[in-house]
């Protein structure tokens, strides 16, 4: 059985070590949840900063020998001894963080903790909800001049805005021996964490709603930005404009519309050109809607102009290429 | 004034020379100089948006290759040019300035786009009685109307709906009817002008004059059945002719 000081010592030497082994799983698993969820922005997926923790070496040494773990080899069996946390809206975007935990390649990932796997296996408790994986490193290396040695734990935890909050309220509490977890106590928290539950439930109902509601829309946008690259030969640039005039102008963009727009611009090749030269003095001709706003007036001069959230002077240069009038 | 002016144009970039007619206009300018505004007139600008285009003239090469002056159209837009003017003010520019004459095919260009109208009109998902009235405008246009051209633009804004007014334009694209300016010309068209027909199935036919129809002197009526005294939704018609019978045969 290690002592407290031999504990001690091989904490201050390996400190260090596990700050940056923190620091690596936390670039590697942004970088992959980031590519995997653009276009939305990291920092709206993740509802919380990603921050890797270190364990306190004071309450370390108490978690180790004075609370009643009775642990045979406590600095191996400590697996939080650097943690982060993953906070994300709904439920589905929790086991969109998981796949990629577990895809990783630099670790193994082991699941410690799975909330769906608690409510399976005790239907009638409502406890505290998370998704925890302790990462292990697979082989010695180096990371921002730090020495990582293979297998060594760090915690993830994953989990939604709501169970956070159940977690923010009770976590440090109810579960410490100075509190008294009263039969009062503990039904109001249980309570809570059935309401959380159940609307967690239907945030994810919205939430899937809406992404359904939004997936035509998404594919015209890929679409476009794609037309518009080559067809411009410039990257074209997202954001609430384009997101704007691609939802007033979508409605002329027809069942075939791929192959129409493909058919519609082979034959003025010359617009390429005038949406390259005004770009960049232009926003407007920066976003990849107006392919489809030229789309839009070129076959439909008049539908285009009405409640268009262009003015005419916006407007007057793209029929002007098209050589169609604006007004009568 | 007059402007001469050239560029390309179009997809292919056929070059054109063109000459407008402008008039002159002063007006003023406002400039923020620091603290202060300076207002300056300006006299003798012209292209302002306020200033109305008298006389534009275009000469598009759109085939280098082919024999003068074949490869060659000439555009000609001057608001003189009504059925009172035509011989005199407007002349000199469209014939002794820039050497053109009127297309000698209108006979030929009003009467397919008399009947290309017809055969859109016929083919739209526009309400019967919608039909009837652009068809009645129609004849109206074309038979009535004084100016010695027209475009499938202008009577497409003054009788049909907005979102048919995109269909009919592409309609007539994809038939290739030209967008310009028309030469009025009725002469090809003499014995559908004078009347209209109406079938009803194989049993009745019957036979009126666009100005009959248009001053309201025969009104032709649809509706279901019962609108007539008649069982169900079958769709009836109800014609109505303000005058006896004066001839059977």
């Amino acid at each position: 059985m290690i002592t407290e000081d031999e504990f001690l010592e091989r904490w201050r030497r390996e400190e260090q070590s596990y700050a940056a082994w923190g620091r690596y799983v936390a670039h590697e698993l942004r970088s992959a949840i980031a590519s995997r969820v653009s276009p939305t922005k990291l920092e709206m997926f993740l509802k919380i900063p990603v921050q890797p923790r270190v364990k306190n070496t004071e309450s370390l040494l108490q978690k180790a020998f004075h609370r009643k773990k009775d642990y045979p080899n406590p600095y191996e069996q400590i697996e939080d001894k650097v943690g982060l946390r993953f906070v994300v809206l709904v439920e589905d975007d929790v086991r969109t963080i998981e796949e990629e935990v577990e895809s990783g390649t630099g670790w193994t990932a082991q699941k410690a903790k799975d909330f769906e796997e608690d409510r399976e296996q005790r239907p009638y408790e409502f406890d505290y909800q998370s998704l925890h994986y302790v990462l292990r490193s697979k082989d010695e290396f180096t990371f921002e001049g730090e020495r990582i040695l293979a297998d060594m734990p760090c915690e993830v935890q994953v989990r939604t805005l709501l169970q956070h909050a159940y977690s923010e309220l009770t976590h440090d509490t109810i579960y410490k021996p100075s509190v008294t977890a009263t039969p009062a106590l503990k039904r109001a928290a249980a309570k809570s964490m059935a309401l959380i539950e159940a609307t967690d439930g239907f945030f994810t109902e919205v939430s899937r709603t809406i992404g359904g509601m939004l997936a035509p829309d998404r594919a015209l946008t890929g679409f476009l930005a794609e037309r518009y690259s080559q067809f411009v030969g410039l990257e074209g640039v997202g954001g609430p404009l384009n997101k704007l005039l691609i939802d007033h102008y979508k409605h002329f963009a027809g069942d075939h519309f791929s192959r129409e727009l493909e058919m519609w611009l082979s034959h003025k090749p010359f617009l390429g050109r005038l949406i390259h030269g005004r770009a960049s003095s232009n926003s407007l001709y920066r976003v990849p809607a107006i392919l489809l706003i030229y789309y839009a007036v070129g076959n439909n001069p008049k539908m285009a102009l009405q409640d268009s959230p262009l003015s005419d002077e916006e407007l007057e240069p793209i029929y002007s290429d098209l050589g169609e009038a604006i007004h009568g | 004034m007059l402007i001469v002016f050239d560029g390309t144009v179009g997809a292919h970039d056929a070059p054109f020379l063109g000459v407008i007619k402008a008039e002159m206009q002063s007006g003023f300018q406002r400039q923020d100089d620091g603290g202060s505004t300076i207002t300056q007139l300006l006299k003798d600008i012209f292209l302002t948006k306020a200033t109305r285009l008298y006389k534009v003239g275009m000469m598009v090469q759109e085939s280098v290759s082919a024999k003068r002056p074949d490869g060659w159209t000439a555009l000609v837009f001057d608001n003189n040019i009504t059925q009172s003017h035509r011989e005199a003010a407007a002349q000199y520019f469209f014939e002794g300035f820039l050497g053109c004459a009127f297309r000698g095919d209108g006979a030929y260009e009003t009467a397919r786009f008399f009947d290309l109208t017809r055969e859109f009109v016929a083919r739209s998902n526009l309400p019967t009685e919608e039909k009837r009235d652009v068809n009645d405008a129609l004849y109206t246009y074309i038979k009535t109307e004084k100016s010695p051209t027209f475009t499938a633009d202008e009577f497409a804004e003054k009788y049909l709906p907005k979102p048919t007014q995109d269909l009919f334009r592409n309609f007539l694209e994809a038939k290739h009817f030209p967008r310009r300016g028309i030469v009025r010309d009725t002469s090809r068209l003499g014995a559908k002008l004078r009347r209209r027909r109406f079938k009803f199935g194989s049993a009745a036919e019957f036979f009126a004059s666009p100005e009959a129809l248009s001053q309201r002197k025969v009104e032709i009526e649809t509706g279901p059945a019962q609108k007539f005294g008649g069982d169900g939704d079958e769709i009836w018609t109800r014609i109505v002719v303000h005058q006896s019978v004066t001839e059977e045969r």
